[in-house]
């Protein structure tokens, strides 16, 4: 009997390693808060606003150009 | 884009940037790391990014009015081309696609995370996520020009002062609360707002019981066994807006814009000139639309030749709801006898012969008498 649940759980346990492992190595893995030497991550950037002011001071995004209209659509 | 480190305490952003945005993961540079990064990706990707966790909510919603506003621009079904010249289609159709089509919304995140495109987005919440979309930020974002200004009370009327709709204010009732999630989401597919079966009621709330026909005014007029029905709006709308005579172009760099000649707040009653199972009443209030026989003209002189297929005054339901209204203070007076409260022939000079023909199921022609 307790070898039983001895075996079950080392199959789980195998189990979730191996989902682990699979999202992993699909790309569904949480995004990276800490950068490695000389990386960027998406986080480092998109939750500073100086930098990103600093940055869209540098390269300002182009205007949207639109037609001007009259009255209330 | 400035995202709130409180999304990355939420479901979604436990997820990896790249799964919904794309780009390239090990990045050296800013732009490396931007390279094949979608910033709208359910506008472009709902399939693969939104569906595999919200299947059922994506596929009705490719279907919906928000996704592709059938009866307003479509090119098949847009009920402006009931009033088409036959021989002038295609330049009507240009005229949609070009002015009109615009109008709609570009994909799950205009509602659920940011201000919707038509508007320059924004984040509402730092990129977090949420259910029930934002009534001012998300849907006043687009519904401004009418919803927007009677909801919260922005319009004004040279005949009375107006208030906010005693559900905003002070009822704080969103827009979700009555257009619920089953009309936007449900997968019903109709050409009209109106047809949905799962569409507003006052009666869902309001119902005709003993305590509402207990009112005089209700037994009256307000249950389909009253002598003369009236829909609830005729009595406990204010005034609303109303627009006339929109011509679309594009200008000199082929951009699309619009011209609307005048817009205004009134009120006024018209016959039921569509009665049906659920619009069942004899009078109902009308708004005019700003179609006239020159909205096209830009596309093609007389592209709008058939303006009497369709009234111009059109069955409205305003969003400017309030107990007591110029239609209620005065009793029964307020109405009866009160010909500048009725849509009248003197409501339609200056329009052309064909606009006239077009509204003459809508206009009142015996005011009801006075009572004393």
């Amino acid at each position: 009997m307790a070898a039983d649940t001895h075996t079950r759980r080392v199959a789980l346990a195998l189990l979730i390693l191996v989902a682990l492992l699979a999202l992993a190595l699909t790309g569904c893995s949480t995004e990276r808060t800490v950068a490695d030497e000389g990386e960027f991550t998406c986080i480092e950037c998109h939750t500073d606003r100086d930098l990103l002011k600093a940055d869209l001071k540098a390269d300002p995004k182009p205007e949207k150009v639109v037609a001007e209209s009259e009255g209330e659509g | 884009m400035l995202v709130s480190p409180d999304f990355f305490e939420t479901t979604h952003g436990k997820m990896d940037c790249r799964d919904c945005h794309g780009g390239v993961k090990f990045a050296q540079t800013r732009a490396e790391a931007h390279v094949d990064m979608e910033p709208l990706p359910s506008s472009t990707y709902a399939e693969s990014v939104c569906a595999p966790c919200h299947e059922e909510i994506t596929s009705t919603f490719a279907t919906t009015l928000h996704a592709e506003t059938r009866g307003v621009s479509s090119t098949e079904k847009s009920l402006v081309l009931k009033r088409a010249n036959p021989d002038m289609l295609d330049a009507v159709k240009q005229g949609l696609t070009n002015n009109c089509d615009t109008c709609h919304v570009s994909g799950c995140g205009d509602c659920h995370v940011s201000r919707p495109q038509f508007n320059d987005g924004g984040f509402v919440q730092g990129h977090v996520f949420y259910k029930e979309p934002n009534s001012l930020n998300n849907c006043m974002g687009c519904h401004g020009s009418r919803i927007e200004k009677e909801y919260t009370g922005k319009g004004e009327s040279t005949k009375t002062a107006l208030h906010a709709d005693v559900h905003w204010s002070p009822g704080g009732m969103q827009c979700n609360e009555c257009h619920t999630v089953e009309w936007i989401h449900g997968g019903d597919v109709y050409d009209s707002r109106y047809e949905s079966p799962s569409a507003p009621k006052c009666a869902d709330c309001h119902p005709q019981d003993a305590k509402f026909t207990a009112i005089e005014m209700h037994a009256k007029h307000g249950t389909p066994e009253s002598p003369v029905y009236l829909q609830c709006q005729v009595c406990h709308s204010q005034d609303y807006n109303n627009c006339t005579s929109c011509h679309v172009a594009l200008d000199e760099s082929d951009l699309p814009y619009f011209e609307t000649e005048s817009s205004g707040f009134d009120l006024n009653i018209g016959r039921n000139y569509d009665q049906s199972e659920s619009k069942p009443w004899d009078f109902i209030v009308v708004r005019h639309v700003p179609v006239d026989d020159g909205t096209f003209d830009f596309y093609g002189e007389n592209a709008l030749t058939n303006m009497d297929a369709a009234p111009t005054w059109k069955y409205a339901t305003p969003h400017s709801i309030a107990r007591v209204t110029r239609q209620t203070e005065g009793g029964c007076s307020s109405c009866h006898g009160n010909r500048d409260i009725f849509l009248t022939r003197d409501d339609m000079s200056g329009l052309s012969a064909d606009e006239i023909k077009a509204n003459e199921p809508v206009v009142v022609k015996e005011i009801p008498t006075e009572i004393r």
